[in-house]
């Protein structure tokens, strides 16, 4: 091109010595001028212009003057400057567009790099920008979407949806950021997407520019993050409950509630291991009342994990029968459908089971979320097992306290006992020496002031009214010793056995007393020990003696029976009775002796008492006492220590 | 041919006056001594009597075992049960064991002629104590008309019980949460039934009865 502007111009300049001068002849020189706009160097112009310049000097001077040559100088000075103007304004365009050349295709380089898709359109709604991202995400080349709208681009759901943030955009008439769900064949893409209007010189909206990028994966790192945060929030939790002296049932709500929110879950259960039976401890997300109180272990997928000792998932209980039928018992809104569970092991043992349900289908539940779920298991594991030993040790304290109570008032039963048995020992003895000195004392020394008179008399039928009155004595005494050696010991307890001695007690008792004592017992025929005997007795004795002093009763049952390989003694009244648990606490010191003793005669052979009774209902005092089946009753055998 | 009588005893004294008293009795012989049962059984082998006059509280084997034993041993022999004790329980055991006798010691000297007697000639003989005995016994308990105590009420007895306790009426009343004068009237009738009308009378009463401690 240079060199067609060059010929021209030498063309020209040809012409221009060849004619005389002229006014405009400079005007020849325009044409190649404006043709270097084609020429590539951008300063061309101006040395094609200083070129022109010296070819119109050269032909002014030797070009004949047809005219005055001070006005052809004049005008071929004006004609240079024209030149010389023309090339300014020409290189200035040159360099102009050269620029905006560059900044073009800077523009496109970084909109074609920018891992962003960066799209922009018309107020028709077709695309006048289409990126290389865009080109890639939406699997369309840029020549065919330009021009295009979303409707003819894309499906529906997703034209729709960007339709309708273009338009939120014009609305706001600035940026506008969205996240968008964008359905596609076979997921969802999460894209965070600014939109906002590209304006006109005068300010007017005349197309929309979007950037948008795909975040998907960034949100499933954020949320694993925040998962596994929350799991380490509930881990922390799960550990303070560990240490926790709060009660377990309390404690294991706050739990399940925090496993059910960790894991996104509708409802988490912890059951307890007790026997054969899981037992309810704890539940979130259902109420406690609506879930069974204790399940089978052998029931369906607990067995399993219980025996594998490891976490597991289910994806539709339905499909499992024993599962299905635990989902069923469940009201309408807490049926679940997805299902996993952990052992609560402590050191391989297993203490119950953490479960949680999903309304929702799981499918699959990440291989992480049960190894989770089995660490949060096994910290519940070791909360349960403290809580467990913390109880015992409670209930053993308890005991030991309780144990050491009950010594000790055994301790002072025993003293008050021993103190009053030395105190009736006393009373027994005073009773004896009064009868035997002012009853048969008196009975005796009568008998020896009849027989010393009788001594002194001669006449032998004087005899006759002493010997009489004498006798009579005799026989008073004879009573008396007689009473008074039955009150110690009958006579029948030895020589007839326990029934016959019994028998007649209790009539004797029943006439003193007036009371009607009824004995039953008549088909006990052997002999039993004579301690066994003689225990069994005096226990008689004593409840009959209380029951004639308490009881106010009017009816008396004495019943005698072999109870397998015990004596069975039962003393039964429709007297006012008492309250058993006050019994200890009663102010008369007298009844709870006489139970006390009752207690110690049995207990010195083996045997046992038990006292039953209800207020305005009567009394019922059993007593058992061992018989030793093999060794025969021993006449010769020592016998129990008697009172004197 | 006189009658052939062992007699068994553990207590010298008493073996020696009944002896006295059977030599007494024409037509009757001792043919041996016993002071337990064990020996009264081997001096029936030894001396075969026609009557055991047997003591029930011996030591070693008693009276009531030996008896079953001669009566089982020996049918021909007849027992007759010297006894103290005038007890319904002690006479149906004896007779029970196979005596065909039951003579009170109190009564010997008037009635072990008439014993051996009855005994010998093939019937039971029983003192006549203790028939008597026996039957006020049997009506004792049925008629509920003998005994004292059995006169009072239920609330008479508990009256008597806490008089005899020592305390007052007006304590008794308020023990058992009702009027003074409803004690007093109590009072009164189990006086009559009992016929004592003082307090010590009451008291002693009280102690035969078993309601307070003698």
């Amino acid at each position: 091109m240079i060199v067609v502007t060059l010929v021209i111009a030498g063309a020209f300049f040809v012409l221009d010595l060849k004619l005389p001068s002229g006014v405009g002849e400079w005007g020849f020189y325009l044409f190649p001028l404006l043709l270097t706009v084609r020429v590539r160097a951008a300063s061309y112009p101006f040395i094609f212009t200083g070129i022109c310049s010296v070819l119109l000097v050269v032909g002014f001077a030797c070009s004949p003057f047809l005219l005055p040559w001070r006005l052809l100088a004049l005008d071929r000075l004006v004609g240079i400057g024209a030149l010389w103007v023309t090339a300014g304004l020409l290189v200035q365009r040159r360099r102009t567009e050269q620029a905006l050349q560059l900044s073009e295709s800077r523009l496109r380089a970084i909109l074609d790099h920018s891992p962003l898709r960066i799209f922009a359109k018309d107020l028709r709604g077709r695309y006048i920008e289409f990126n290389r991202q865009c080109e890639i995400s939406h699997n369309q080349t840029r020549e065919k979407a330009l021009g295009r709208t979303d409707t003819e681009l894309f499906p529906k759901p997703v034209s729709d949806i960007f339709r309708i943030t273009d338009q939120k955009a014009l609305e706001a008439g600035g940026a506008v950021t969205t996240e968008l769900q964008i359905p596609r064949e076979n997921d969802v893409r999460t894209v965070l997407s600014i939109k906002f209007p590209l304006l006109d010189v005068d300010g007017k909206c005349n197309a929309i520019c979007g950037v948008s990028a795909d975040i998907t994966e960034l949100k499933q790192v954020e949320r694993a993050l925040r998962q596994s945060q929350e799991r380490l929030a509930l881990l922390a939790r799960v550990t303070g409950a560990v240490v926790g002296a709060r009660p377990l049932q309390e404690e294991g709500r706050k739990l399940a509630e925090h496993v059910r929110k960790a894991f996104g879950v509708d409802a988490c259960v912890i059951r307890i291991l007790e026997g054969e039976d899981l037992i309810l401890l704890a539940s979130a997300g259902i109420p406690e009342g609506q879930l069974q109180p204790r399940l089978p272990v052998g029931l369906g997928i607990a067995r399993e994990m219980m025996s594998a000792r490891k976490a597991m998932f289910m994806a539709d209980v339905r499909a499992h029968d024993s599962s299905a039928l635990c989902r069923n018992q469940l009201p309408e809104e807490h049926r679940y459908i997805s299902y996993a569970g952990a052992p609560l092991l402590v050191q391989d043992r297993v203490v119950g089971i953490l479960g949680i349900y999903s309304r929702v289908q799981l499918d699959p539940l990440p291989e992480t979320d049960l190894e989770h779920l089995q660490i949060v298991a096994n910290h519940i594991a070791v909360a349960i097992v403290n809580d467990m030993l913390f109880r015992e040790i409670e209930t053993q304290k308890n005991q030991m306290e309780e144990e050491v109570g009950v010594r000790k008032r055994m301790e002072e039963a025993l003293q008050t006992l021993s103190r009053r048995l030395l105190e009736l020992q006393e009373t027994e003895r005073r009773h004896l020496a009064r009868e035997l000195h002012d009853e048969i004392g008196q009975a005796l020394t009568a008998l020896k002031i009849n027989l010393q008179t009788v001594q002194r008399l001669d006449d032998a039928a004087a005899f006759v009214p002493r010997l009489v009155d004498s006798i009579r004595i005799v026989d008073r005494i004879l009573r008396q010793v007689r009473d008074l050696s039955l009150d110690l010991r009958p006579s029948m307890l030895d020589d007839l056995g326990l029934c016959a001695a019994l028998r007649w007690y209790a009539d004797q008792q029943g006439q003193r007393a007036g009371l009607r004592i009824q004995f039953a017992g008549g088909d006990l025929a052997e002999r039993v020990e004579t301690a066994v005997e003689t225990a069994c007795f005096r226990v008689a004795q004593e409840a009959l003696t209380n029951v004639v002093r308490h009881a106010r009763a009017s009816k008396v049952l004495v019943q005698l029976e072999i109870d397998g390989a015990a004596l069975h003694l039962a003393v039964c009244d429709d007297g006012v009775g008492f309250d058993p648990a006050q019994l200890h606490r009663r102010a008369e010191p007298g009844s709870r002796l006489g139970l006390l003793g009752m207690e110690e005669r049995a207990s010195l052979i083996g045997g046992r008492i038990e006292l039953k009774s209800t207020l305005r209902h009567g009394t019922e005092v059993h007593a058992w006492f061992p018989l030793a089946e093999a060794a025969p009753p021993h006449p010769e055998s020592p016998e129990l220590v008697e009172k004197p | 041919m006189s009658i052939r009588i062992l007699l068994a005893d553990d207590h010298n004294l008493m073996r020696a006056g009944i002896r006295s008293l059977l030599e007494k009795i024409v037509g009757v012989e001792v043919v041996g001594e016993a002071s337990d049962g064990r020996e009264a059984f081997e001096s029936v082998k030894a001396h075969a009597p026609n009557i055991v006059l047997m003591d029930i509280a011996m030591a070693g084997l008693n009276g009531l075992e030996a008896t079953a034993r001669i009566i089982k041993e020996f049918p021909r022999v007849r027992v007759i049960i010297l006894s103290m004790h005038a007890n319904e329980e002690y006479v149906v055991q004896t007779l029970r064991a196979g005596a065909a006798g039951y003579l009170l010691k109190d009564a010997a000297t008037a009635e072990l002629e008439l014993a051996i007697q009855a005994v010998a000639r093939g019937d039971t003989y029983l003192s006549p104590a203790i028939s008597r005995r026996v039957i006020e016994d049997y009506l004792g308990r049925t008629s509920n008309q003998r005994n004292p105590g059995e006169q009072l009420t239920p609330r008479q007895r508990e009256i008597l019980q806490l008089i005899a306790e020592g305390k007052s009426t007006k304590e008794i009343a308020f023990v058992l949460n009702v009027s003074i004068k409803t004690v007093e009237t109590h009072r009164t009738q189990l006086m009559d039934r009992l016929n004592i009308h003082d307090i010590p009378g009451l008291v002693r009463q009280a102690m035969r009865m078993g309601l307070v401690p003698p």
